[in-house]
């Protein structure tokens, strides 16, 4: 490992830049607001040096206290987290650009030190090897998102930021029994180490530890019943930190789900209940995302429509299923990043959250609606946009095994994206050709918010028009899923 | 009604599972592989007589880096919530702490600091560590609230403090991706002699630095909190 990247420093570096904050925040205050941008630049470099080598070998480790694991933690980024480290990196990045331009309230050196461990803990959770330390890095996010989401301090942001405090902290105190539950099983944390002992325990056995890590993930993961927290949380924080929890936060501990349940609870049976969950959760999200009326509180109920979608394409237990279901984790967190970041600016124009106030926007604020709408026909599946690939991948896998199931899954997902359709038409075309209530100069969002989704927008052209790459290598991760490669490379790279 | 009795169905269900579970599982009988290394070779690989403080900063230190973080996160998100603005800031005092606190909470207080210094200095020899010894150093802080209605830590000097400590810790940290071990948070100083206050390496420098930034943290939390109780009218 000497002279090659370490995933280490995906964590340690903007660790490092929070402290800093802090301790530049009580004398010199100004230059607060761009460490941010510093530590994800950093990060950046790192997952640019970690490409070829993670490509290349299948995997990278970075042990932890100069002990092997599974006595120690290690870090462990093979290409699915190498792909999540890198949106949770670009979205820190260009969030962290955004700010600049956004954020006026106080306490300013707090919103930045919080902003900077909400993507750290993101990061972590992804590329951490070992059980334990994700439940660590799952708390750093969970708690460094209470304080955010109540940032704005109405009545509203309170509420919601409780809400989700009470909520939040039964699916850490879950996952952590369901933690305990496997250590008392096995006496090891380390993922490896633990798929391999855990095949001696009976399914019952496993079934109970699983349903306790479900329930906890799946309360930050937004799955359908125990999601009641999120069309609060996301709509009530900054539009910079929304983007964040849409875009990459419930994804994160989507991944960690994926994860244990391909490590650890590889069975049919889980699977199945797994499909359930995933097509209530699809209904709940966009059926209610059609009737509201706040901007924001649409957006967040169509990420829990998009997480349910991919959490059925993933439980469909397949090398396509898996495909499609990363796919659209990819489609999703780009573009549902690119949609808060666009309507935070007009938001912040405007000053109205509602949507009857977007009239006549697409003549104001030509730029902006123009992302905004790259952005939702991608995240509607329109062609030619990459959302177009990942749903027709998701319809392939699961019409791969065509029984009535699957069938009539199917017309459900084709269902909700035309409800997912209609919702973001009316607002397009409210937008475009509404006519506004007062004749309002407004100008352009101001110029970090401007530089950072353009970006955004940028890449999601990009990889609409080529997604070859993104294609060959989700088609890998895939693979890599089904044969569990997670474990053998991990032995090899002396990962235990 | 109903509710109470769907509640308490669910309940019943989740305890049954966990003493189904539980049962087949004895505590600490064959199966704590790794806790048992640590048992046999926690002394002599770390160098530190207290083994908890040996698994906590040494093998698993990373989790201990994420506690810290976790404590961070918690005290913003705190003062993020009660952030008050300048002239609402002063407190008033309906009955003024009487003579008996006011000079107690002076002679108890540096006996109270120098406490919460023994037990961070020696974490890794006695039971303690870092966040005991910072808890009890701010309690101590919270004497000095109540005592003086007019006592104001500065928050300035605090966030220095608090900042300092979380940049030892990464720093030392890091300072390990240099050594041959290549290895994050990796114990590059020598062992010393067991059982003496300089001994187990960088163990020590960390739980100092942990001491200070939970006693930094936990006044904060405190001033924040005092404020919003004791201010005019608790209102933001």
């Amino acid at each position: 490992m000497v002279g090659g990247a370490h995933p280490i420093l995906l964590i340690a570096v903007p660790l490092f830049f929070v402290f800093l904050i802090v301790f530049f925040s009580s004398f010199f205050k100004g230059i607060v607001k761009y460490l941010p941008i510093i530590a994800f630049g950093i990060n950046l470099i790192v997952i640019y040096q970690l490409i070829p080598e993670v490509l290349g070998k299948g995997m990278v480790i970075s042990t932890t206290a100069g002990f092997k694991p599974p006595l120690a933690i290690d870090i462990v980024v093979d290409r699915l987290s190498l792909i999540l480290a890198a949106i949770g990196s670009v979205l820190g990045f260009l969030v962290a650009i955004y700010n600049v331009s956004y954020i006026d309230e106080e306490p300013q050196e707090r919103y930045y030190a919080l902003f900077t461990l909400l993507v750290t803990g993101i990061i972590w959770m992804v590329v951490t090897g070992d059980i334990f330390n994700l439940f660590v890095a799952f708390e750093v996010t969970s708690i460094a998102a209470f304080g955010l989401v109540g940032f704005h301090r109405d009545q509203g942001a309170v509420e919601a930021g409780f809400k989700y405090l009470v909520m939040g902290s039964i699916g850490g105190g879950m996952l952590l029994v369901g933690i305990i539950m496997l250590y008392a099983a096995t006496g090891t944390l380390n993922m490896v180490d633990l798929a391999q002992k855990s095949v001696h325990l009976t399914f019952g056995q496993k079934f109970l530890a699983y349903s306790m890590i479900f329930i906890g993930l799946g309360i930050e993961g937004a799955l359908f019943p125990l999601n009641a927290w999120l069309p609060d949380a996301h709509p009530a924080a900054p539009s910079s930190v929304s983007a964040i929890l849409s875009g990459i936060m419930t994804t994160a501990a989507i991944y960690a789900l994926y994860r244990l349940t391909n490590l650890m609870f590889d069975y049919k049976q889980i699977y199945t209940i797994l499909l359930f969950f995933g097509l209530l959760t699809l209904i709940f999200g966009e059926v209610s995302a059609y009737f509201q009326q706040d901007i924001k509180r649409m957006l967040a109920y169509s990420t829990i429509g998009q997480t349910g979608l991919f959490f059925f394409a993933f439980a469909l237990d397949s090398a396509n299923g898996f495909q499609g279901s990363i796919m659209q984790i990819i489609n999703h967190s780009v573009s549902k990043a690119l949609l808060f970041l666009v309507t935070g600016g007009m938001i912040l124009r405007i000053g109205s959250r509602k949507i009857e106030d977007f009239a006549g926007l697409g003549r104001k604020m030509k730029f902006s609606s123009f992302f905004l709408a790259i952005g939702a026909f991608s995240l509607m599946g329109l062609p030619p946009f990459f959302g177009f690939w990942s749903k027709l991948k998701i319809i392939f896998a699961a019409l791969q095994n065509p029984n009535f199931f699957m069938v009539a899954s199917v017309v459900i997902i084709l269902l909700m994206s035309v409800v997912e359709g209609a919702y973001f038409f009316k607002l397009l075309q409210n937008m475009y050709f509404g006519k506004p209530a007062e004749n309002l100069q407004i100008s352009e969002a101001p110029a970090g918010i401007l530089i950072s989704f353009t970006i955004l927008g940028l890449i999601l052209i990009f990889i609409s028009v080529y997604p070859t790459p993104i294609i060959n290598l989700t088609h890998q991760v895939a693979n890599d899923l089904m044969s569990k490669s997670y474990i053998n490379i991990a032995l090899r790279l002396g990962g235990l | 009604m109903i509710r109470k009795v769907v509640y308490s169905i669910f309940l019943a269900i989740i305890v049954l599972s966990l003493v189904l579970f539980f049962a087949a599982f004895p505590f600490g009988k064959n199966k704590m592989t790794v806790g048992k290394y640590y048992i046999d070779h926690g002394v002599q690989q770390t160098g530190a007589a207290n083994i908890v403080t040996s698994v906590v900063l040494d093998y698993r230190g990373f989790d201990t880096l994420g506690e810290v973080s976790v404590l961070f996160a918690a005290a913003a998100g705190v003062g993020v919530l009660l952030h008050m603005i300048g002239e609402r800031r002063e407190r008033k005092v309906k009955v003024p702490p009487n003579f008996v606190v006011r000079v107690g909470s002076r002679i108890v207080f540096p006996f109270i600091l120098l406490f919460g210094v023994y037990i961070f200095v020696h974490g890794h020899l006695t039971p303690g560590g870092g966040f005991q010894g910072g808890s009890i150093i701010a309690s101590g802080f919270l004497l000095l609230y109540l005592a003086y209605p007019n006592y104001k830590l500065k928050r300035g000097g605090l966030a220095a403090i608090e900042g300092l400590a979380g940049l030892t810790f990464v720093t030392l940290g890091l300072y390990g991706l240099l050594t041959p071990k290549v290895s994050f948070l990796y114990n590059f100083l020598p062992m010393g002699v067991f059982n003496t206050l300089v001994s187990a390496g960088i163990l020590p420098i960390i739980y100092v630095a942990i001491g200070f930034k939970v006693a930094s943290e936990f006044a904060g939390i405190i001033d924040d909190m005092i404020c919003d109780v004791m201010c005019r009218g608790g209102e933001k």
